[in-house]
């Protein structure tokens, strides 16, 4: 083995460029580093202008998400060695806009996650005096979904999401499916209103990249998939009990 | 884009190339999925224009299987089958996984909602062939 | 609730029902007729044993199912498949009407054809 890898990595200072370059480091190629150990010695040795983002290095906090050879990857998670010889083209995550260097704006995905509102909703004013007791096949329903760590990797994964930015996109769906099926939840129609519409499930075509990107094993495209089944038992009952949905 | 970003740097904003699907395997795959469609289409066409054929009599039918016996239509219909295969294992292998949560109420290993498919298919091929070649 | 109204879930389970009946019952024909008989690896059931196949109530009913039905599931990807090849989700409206007007037109066609079957 080599003890030396090429990384070229994207490099993009708004103020100066119009449009990425790449830029070629040499580094170590030590084998038990992960693609971030890598970043992080350019950072400290060789250019201290290179901008990434990254936080627990263990694979839950999902910053550290960049296009590693095309693929989307958490780069504290992906061995450097497994590119060997190299080179290892690190670019920032597909389909957002780039801040600078490897940086991406996440704007765009936030509004996203926030129209499904991801977060339990009640219609009644809901204050447990004791814990809410849920079954365990209950909770096998949705614990998949809530394995979701908000890390884009499945948005940059996702050629629908690259040619339409305004697809509510796949973790978004999942997580609102995580809260659909959760018993103490009661916002279920609200959701349907925001995914049911033509940029919501409808734009999926089912290319499946999403869960092969995303590092929890969510399998966002299962969620969406089995949500437009949802959509359609639900638009059929609006159809044939116009009187039970108001 | 939050409001304060008037007076920051401009973001670059990536587009996609036109030819997008080239640029990965799965996604080329994706696309062949897809494309089978238009392959589903065509041979829906061939059945109909067979079935005219055999309204209008026998010359028309001789005239059918001629131009079907044509190395060109021969490749093309190869061509067809393929592609629908790629349609049928794709098919078999996901939309089950979707549907088994409604029908069971839990979500099963992949292999064993996925395999009953292919005994179905090879039954359903089976009579069909059988009715076609007239032995049923 | 007006969002349910959305067309999507109706054109779906048809490409969904479609997407089987495809799966299960076309590959068998395109081999025997697009394949094994023009090359003569099976014999031919000639001109007569197969009109009489077609004469048959049930085959048309099949037909008529399997031909509708993949008609339409080919216009739901085929719509889909145009707007994200050619970059044209912009116009997918007019994609639709292209596609399924097709599709309309094939199934009018089957029925036609195989209402006046000899």
């Amino acid at each position: 083995m080599a003890d030396t890898i090429i990384l070229e990595v994207a490099r993009f200072l708004p103020e100066r460029d119009t449009e990425p370059t790449y830029q070629s480091f040499e580094v170590p190629l030590r084998g038990d580093w992960m693609v971030l150990d890598a970043l992080t010695y350019i950072k400290d040795q060789l250019d201290g202008t290179l901008g990434f983002r990254w936080s627990c290095r263990m694979g839950i906090c999902g910053s550290c998400g960049m296009m590693v050879n095309g693929v989307p990857k958490l780069t504290c998670e992906t061995l450097l060695s497994n590119f060997a010889p190299g080179p290892v083209r690190i670019g920032p995550l597909d389909h957002f806009p780039v801040i600078k260097d490897l940086v991406i704006e996440m704007e765009g995905f936030l509004g996203n996650l926030q129209k499904v509102r991801p977060w339990i909703v009640r219609k009644d004013d809901f204050k447990p005096q004791r814990e809410f007791l849920q079954t365990p096949a209950q909770l096998e329903g949705f614990k998949q979904y809530t394995l979701c760590i908000n890390c884009m990797l499945c948005y940059a994964a996702c050629p629908v999401y690259g040619l339409d930015p305004e697809f509510t996109g796949p973790a978004a769906i999942a997580l609102a499916e995580r809260y659909n099926l959760d018993s103490r939840d009661q916002g279920a129609e609200e959701r349907t209103d925001v995914l049911s519409q033509h940029d919501g499930i409808w734009d999926c075509t089912v290319i499946g990249e999403c869960s092969r990107a995303c590092p929890k094993h969510v399998d966002p495209s299962l969620a969406i998939q089995q949500y437009k089944l949802t959509a359609t038992k639900e638009w059929f009952k609006s159809w044939l009990l116009p009187w039970g949905n108001k | 884009m939050p409001q304060y970003s008037q007076f920051q740097p401009k973001p670059y904003r990536p587009r996609m190339s036109a030819f997008w699907y080239f640029d990965r395997w799965p996604f080329l795959l994706f696309v062949l999925r897809e494309l089978s469609s238009f392959f589903v289409a065509y041979f829906a066409v061939l059945i109909l224009v067979q079935i005219y054929a055999l309204s209008a009599g026998p010359t028309a039918y001789a005239g059918f299987q001629a131009c079907l016996r044509n190395p060109l239509m021969i490749i093309l219909n190869a061509v067809t089958l393929l592609f629908v295969l790629l349609h049928a294992v794709t098919w078999f292998n996901l939309v089950p996984r979707v549907m088994v949560r409604e029908v069971t109420g839990r979500q099963l290993s992949d292999f064993l909602v996925a395999s009953p498919n292919y005994f179905v298919f090879i039954g359903a091929s089976a009579i069909v062939a059988l009715f076609i070649l007239r032995i049923l | 609730m007006a969002v349910h109204r959305s067309n999507r879930p109706l054109g779906w389970l048809v490409f969904g029902t479609g997407g089987f009946l495809v799966a299960f019952l076309l590959p068998a024909q395109i081999f025997l007729y697009g394949i094994a008989i023009p090359l003569g690896l099976v014999p031919d059931p000639g001109y007569q044993s197969t009109l009489d196949l077609l004469r048959q109530p049930l085959t048309r009913v099949y037909l008529f199912v399997v031909l509708a039905f993949a008609f339409f599931h080919a216009a739901y990807r085929m719509k889909d498949t145009l707007a994200d090849m050619l970059d044209m989700r912009k116009i997918d409206i007019v994609l639709a009407y292209l596609c399924y007007g097709g599709a309309i037109a094939g199934t009018i066609a089957a029925l036609w054809l195989l209402w006046w079957v000899p």
